[in-house]
């Protein structure tokens, strides 16, 4: 692989990195926000791949592995949150949700 | 030359799914668009030829997370007029720069660079030009449960700890 193909897919990285950045700092819904953690998370891992595949090293596609794994366990852990969050204010805005107790 | 026409290709298609999934007001579409983005992610997975890990994300990633989120949006029955519409002016226009910005200075550095980074020197020039199995299972499976065998337990603790939170989260009080 050469190094334009890395830093082709690097550039894709950064680009979704910061439209996630993006969508976490303008989004004013708790769901929706979340929903750029993902894009975060993906670019991260889309960097550890394009890096591992360019020194032929499966060390970084094993981090995929766990990037994944960790971010389905993240889903679902702020998922359960945001449950609860609807369940006791019926809104998930971030102009209401300004108490950290009730 | 083919493998850059379909990284870019697909790499625009990632791009526009986690933009229309940044900027939709729907909430149904936001998501729907993000498993586009994810499987245009998996594609580029592809075409680095991790087929092991694209075809993860294509089954964890587009068709369990998201799927979640999309039972989510309908459990709270979220609706386009419960979400503000984005702020105009500088904060999305700046940002939508940084983000294009960021893109084209990855991709000038990558076509003006000619050397090797100095990290990677030691490599020899066939390990660098022949994958042999890489994005197979067996390399994969060898290096995870030798190199990494403690991280791949802590990670199944983790993912009881997530499991037995969620579910504890739900939970209405009087049923505990």
């Amino acid at each position: 692989m050469s190094i334009e193909i890395l830093y082709s897919v690097l550039a894709l990285a950064g680009a979704l990195f910061s439209m996630g950045i993006l969508g976490l700092l303008l989004r004013r819904n708790l769901l929706l926000a979340f929903l750029s953690i993902e894009l975060l998370i993906n670019a991260a891992n889309l960097n550890f791949l394009s890096f591992s595949r360019y020194h032929n090293e499966p060390t970084g596609a094993v981090f995929v592995l766990f990037g994944i794994c960790l971010a389905a366990v993240e889903a679902v852990v702020g998922l359960g949150l945001i449950v609860r969050v609807f369940r006791v204010q019926q809104d998930l805005g971030f102009a209401k949700l300004s108490s950290l107790r009730w | 030359m083919l493998v850059y026409a379909a990284i870019g290709l697909f790499g625009c298609l990632a791009l526009i799914g986690g933009a229309i999934a940044v900027m939709l007001r729907n909430p149904v579409y936001a998501v729907l668009s993000l498993v586009k983005s994810m499987i245009g992610i998996a594609i580029i997975y592809f075409l680095l030829s991790a087929e092991y890990i694209g075809a993860i994300q294509i089954i964890v990633y587009a068709g369990a997370i998201l799927v979640a989120f999309l039972f989510v949006v309908m459990l709270v029955n979220l609706s386009s007029e419960d979400i503000p519409p984005l702020p105009r002016g500088l904060p999305l226009y700046g940002g939508i720069g940084l983000a294009l910005g960021w893109m084209l200075l990855f991709l000038w550095a990558g076509f003006s660079i000619r050397e090797v980074p100095s990290s990677t020197q030691f490599y020899s020039e066939e390990t660098l030009s022949l994958p042999y199995l890489y994005g197979s299972v067996a390399p994969l499976g060898k290096t995870l449960f030798t190199a990494y065998a403690f991280p791949f337990e802590l990670l199944s603790l983790t993912l009881i700890v997530g499991m037995i939170s969620a579910s504890l989260l739900v939970k209405r009080k009087k049923e505990i």
